[in-house]
């Protein structure tokens, strides 16, 4: 186990660099500098090339991606933003916790309705419950959550007032802190929460019934059933562990995700987190903070992964490492 | 099917519920409003409003902003909106008035030199800053020192450009030799505790209006790593009528009332600046969750405010304009007539109305009437949609169809028109489908050529490689049009990348910097708007008006183009429940 832990983590490096060239060169690529937004009137054009030469900009890509590299390498920083003008490493620390709990809250909700729906679904294949919970699923992944987020807005945070449309406290809140501060900020998690996790509940809920149809078909869940077990024990005991590893995959997957955050919800609900510095960083040309936002999602990708891979080890006892 | 839905609206239902147990027996969110707002359309409620939720906020004054970078310092602020944090929280030498003039703040008068070229400036005795240090004239210095500092990144710095031994200082303590840094700006003279004076390489009227930057306390700002100052921009101090309480990155500003503050202090206690986004700050304004926001002017946004019963909107003409540049480097854009034509010939009258129901109006020429340098009504010529006059314009020029492709063609080339245009927002996109149709009947095919705004900028000012662009500019006060139309700016990276060459307009542009008196400076850019409005370097799309949605229990919000509610802040009252 040890062993493979380390040849896997050195494996990462590689990937990591050459994502790191990659999305360098694209950024690059694209047209426009950090001034481009800059568009003062009473800006001169020596006054644009003395900033972008502030900015080192004046320098090749390759030169300015070796600088950046080696920064990372020896310093351990991921430079200043262009946009924030703070260290990018104080930019991502103010906003990946925010993001963190939100896509939290989120992904408990889309497992807590997905999972059991989807055995629902499964057990009770082809039936009205199905139907149903197939067209729900289907209506959950494809609406546009800009859509949906202004759909609940309109109807909670407009029409009855009962929840803040957006932000993620009450101005003032954090001065009484407390206990009234946190109730406050669940408030204000509660609309971009659902929107966040119903959109993923119907992946989880059709990863879930695929995953337990092929299951319950197994020779062994006959057998479980043969040597008299309840149907319950049949199904959430042995099925359900064994349905589990897909899901284990794609939950690997998603702890890149609870820091990316949702770009669009985040603008939406103007929550300070990882997608709108990620929006940020690319319409303002803001190389150093889009270097380090991919940077770090790319290494948690790489991370989620391997934690998946050991993940499979408890759950299906047949898959060991050496 | 039909349990499927029933099942949806269980799961709805089930989420309200969740929603419900969430809420706190008490809270600060407005409160659920028992009246519809469509009872409100009616018959507005008199003030003030019982119902209007924002009473409950007390004392406090809530903004919505689009944006908030946190760079809240008066060098650094990037956007319009930190510099309305900065802006409560310092003062600066000079301010402006309602109609733009500038007058006195810090500095109680200044004086100019007879050479126009030393400015001097008297300070109030006993201002404080937060910390209740007396603000003198060192402190004014270090404003302007550091902004000629090297490692310098903000958008200031032509502010100091002109101040003499300033470039000096800024590349020889700027390079890598210590031996020959220079401890001293020549331009920069602090004569004693209360006066300083600047002095410049040229005159140039417009120099008072860089005296705006707030003045930074010295003890508290100074640094030996120019990080360390920017550190303090979540902290900042100045001398101001506010102190800054709070910053929540992503979320909120909040300043609060300076007790010790040497002037009339302001009725409102703090000053809430809340991020918003932009799609929902009109029903912010409406819901009374904010007392002040700027939504984009449109029917829509118009409606959802007024109908609220809580708010007015406060609409203006803005200092600004839209335009289309053509690249008058290009042999088919340059006879006048060519783009007096293509001016006479696209239908804007038509497509203002439909494209921004009333809150805009037709441009003529690029200076805004809201300016004291505007031009006289009537005296522009007024290209209203004439096919025929362009039909003409067009012959003249020397463009016909002569293979009979229903195509206008000289030399043997089809004209051809390709347009570079941002689709970030919606107007380019459905002007180009208006101009493909008007310009198609006169005979020009039009391309477009659709991408992001960076991508626009790159290719238009840094390349200078287009046919026509699409842009708006957002205006000084002072009507200077020198960084846009001058012969300097026509270089990659300049706003004159149209290449606008003339020189009775650059002789103007001198001439009116040298100006002192305004009437006859007014008069000098009435001419440059006729040249413009003759000669057409821009096709002039429209002029957008400004809105502003503010909460009744606001009284004393003066709002207008050169005049935002930080200017009056000491004049605003409000309502509210104890």
């Amino acid at each position: 186990m040890k062993n493979y832990l380390i040849r896997r983590l050195i494996q990462t490096l590689p990937v990591l660099l050459g994502i790191t060239i990659i999305v360098f060169t694209l950024a690059n690529a694209a047209p426009g500098n950090p001034t481009s937004n800059m568009m003062d009137p009473t800006m001169t054009a020596a006054e644009r090339a003395r900033i972008l030469e502030r900015f080192g900009m004046n320098q090749s890509v390759t030169v300015r991606y070796v600088n950046w590299l080696r920064e990372i390498v020896f310093h351990r920083n991921l430079g200043h933003s262009t946009t924030f003008i703070v260290p990018v490493a104080q930019v991502i620390g103010a906003h990946m916790w925010n993001t963190f709990y939100l896509s939290a809250v989120a992904l408990a909700i889309s497992l807590l309705i997905g999972i059991p729906a989807g055995v629902i679904s499964a057990t009770k294949q082809y039936s009205i419950r199905d139907g149903g919970l197939t067209i729900f699923s289907l209506i959950g992944i494809s609406m546009p959550s800009f859509f949906f987020a202004l759909l609940l807005i309109k109807w909670f945070a407009i029409d009855r007032q009962i929840l803040p449309m957006a932000g993620m406290s009450q101005p003032g809140m954090i001065d009484i802190g407390g206990w009234e501060y946190i109730k406050n900020v669940m408030l204000h998690t509660v609309l971009p929460a659902i929107v966040l996790g119903l959109g993923s509940t119907a992946g989880f809920m059709r990863y879930t019934r695929s995953s337990m149809l092929e299951v319950i078909r197994q020779d062994y869940i006959r057998t479980a059933r043969a040597k008299g077990l309840g149907e319950r024990i049949v199904i959430y005991k042995h099925a359900l562990r064994n349905a589990m590893i897909p899901i284990i995959t794609l939950l690997g997957f998603w702890i890149p995700g609870l820091f990316s955050g949702a770009f669009i919800v985040e603008s939406i609900f103007a929550w300070p987190g990882m997608g709108t510095i990620g929006l940020r960083a690319i319409s303002d040309r803001d190389y150093s903070l889009l270097m380090g936002v991919s940077f770090f999602l790319s290494f948690l990708t790489l991370l989620g992964n391997l934690t998946a891979d050991i993940l499979y080890g408890f759950a299906d006892p047949r898959i060991k490492y050496d | 099917m039909k349990k499927s839905l029933l099942l949806l609206l269980v799961f709805t239902l089930m989420a309200s519920v969740f929603l419900v147990g969430c809420q706190p027996a008490e809270t600060d969110e407005p409160a659920v409003a028992d009246e519809p707002a469509a009872d409100a359309k009616a018959e507005p409620a008199p003030e003030p409003v019982d119902d209007n939720p924002a009473l409950a906020r007390g004392n406090v004054l809530t903004v919505a902003t689009g944006s908030l970078d946190g760079r809240f310092n008066p060098i650094l602020s990037g956007n319009v909106y930190d510099t309305w944090v900065v802006n409560l929280i310092f003062d600066s030498l000079i301010s402006g008035d309602p109609a733009g003039n500038v007058i006195p703040n810090a500095a109680h008068k200044w004086e100019v030199s007879e050479d126009k070229l030393t400015y001097t400036f008297f300070l109030k005795e006993g201002m404080k800053f937060h910390d209740g240090v007396e603000v003198t004239a060192e402190d004014v210095a270090f404003t302007y020192y550091t902004i000629a500092h090297p490692d310098y990144t903000g958008s200031r710095g032509s502010v100091v450009n002109d101040i003499v031994g300033a470039q000096e200082y800024r590349k020889l303590n700027g390079d890598d030799d210590d031996d020959n840094d220079i401890e001293k700006i020549e331009g920069i003279n602090v004569i004693d505790d209360y006066t300083i004076s600047f002095t410049i390489i040229e005159p140039n009227v417009k120099k008072i209006r860089d005296f705006w930057p707030g003045i930074m306390p010295k003890h508290y700002y100074d640094f030996t790593d120019y990080d360390d100052f920017i550190m303090l921009m979540q902290n900042p101090m100045g001398s101001g009528m506010f102190t800054f309480h709070r910053y929540l990155v992503g979320q909120y500003a909040e300043v609060r009332r300076f007790e010790d503050y040497h002037g009339d202090k302001p009725e409102v206690e703090g000053v809430i600046i809340r991020l918003m986004p932009s799609e929902t700050q009109a029903a912010a304004v409406a819901a009374g969750v904010v007392d002040l926001a700027n939504p984009s002017a449109n029917l829509e946004n118009y409606e959802i405010m007024m109908e609220s019963g809580f708010a007015n909107v406060q609409e203006f003409l803005g200092n600004s304009y839209r335009y289309i540049g053509f690249n008058l480097r290009l042999d088919k854009f340059q006879d006048r007539r060519t783009r007096q034509a293509l001016f006479y010939g696209l239908n804007l009258v038509d497509f203002i109305e439909a494209e921004w129901e009333g809150f805009a109006s037709p441009a003529f020429s690029p200076i805004s009437p809201v300016s004291w340098a505007a031009p006289e009504e009537g005296v522009l010529t007024e290209y209203h949609f004439n096919p025929e006059k362009a039909k003409e314009l067009l012959a003249e020029a020397g463009w016909k169809d002569t293979d009979d492709d229903g195509y206008l063609d000289m030399n043997g080339e089809r004209f051809t028109i390709t347009w570079t245009a941002y689709d970030d927002v919606s107007w380019p996109v459905n002007l180009i489908a208006v101009a493909k149709e008007n310009w198609g009947d006169l005979g020009i095919e039009l391309i477009a050529n659709l991408m992001e705004f960076n991508a626009v900028v790159e290719l238009v000012y840094d390349n200078q490689d287009f046919e026509i662009y699409n842009m708006g500019w957002s205006l000084a006060i002072d009507p200077d049009p020198t960084s846009i139309f001058g012969p300097a700016a026509d270089v990659p990276g300049g706003f004159n990348s149209i290449g606008f060459h003339h020189e009775r307009a650059h002789e103007i542009f001198k001439l009116a910097l040298l100006e002192y008196d305004q009437d006859k400076r007014a008069e000098l850019y009435r001419e440059w708007a006729e040249i413009a409005n003759y000669e057409l370097p821009y096709l002039f799309v429209s002029i957008g008006n400004r809105t502003w949605g503010v909460n009744r229990r606001v009284h004393g919000m003066e709002l207008g183009p050169y005049y935002t509610w930080v200017s009056n802040i000491d004049n605003i009252k409000l309502d509210y429940t104890e």
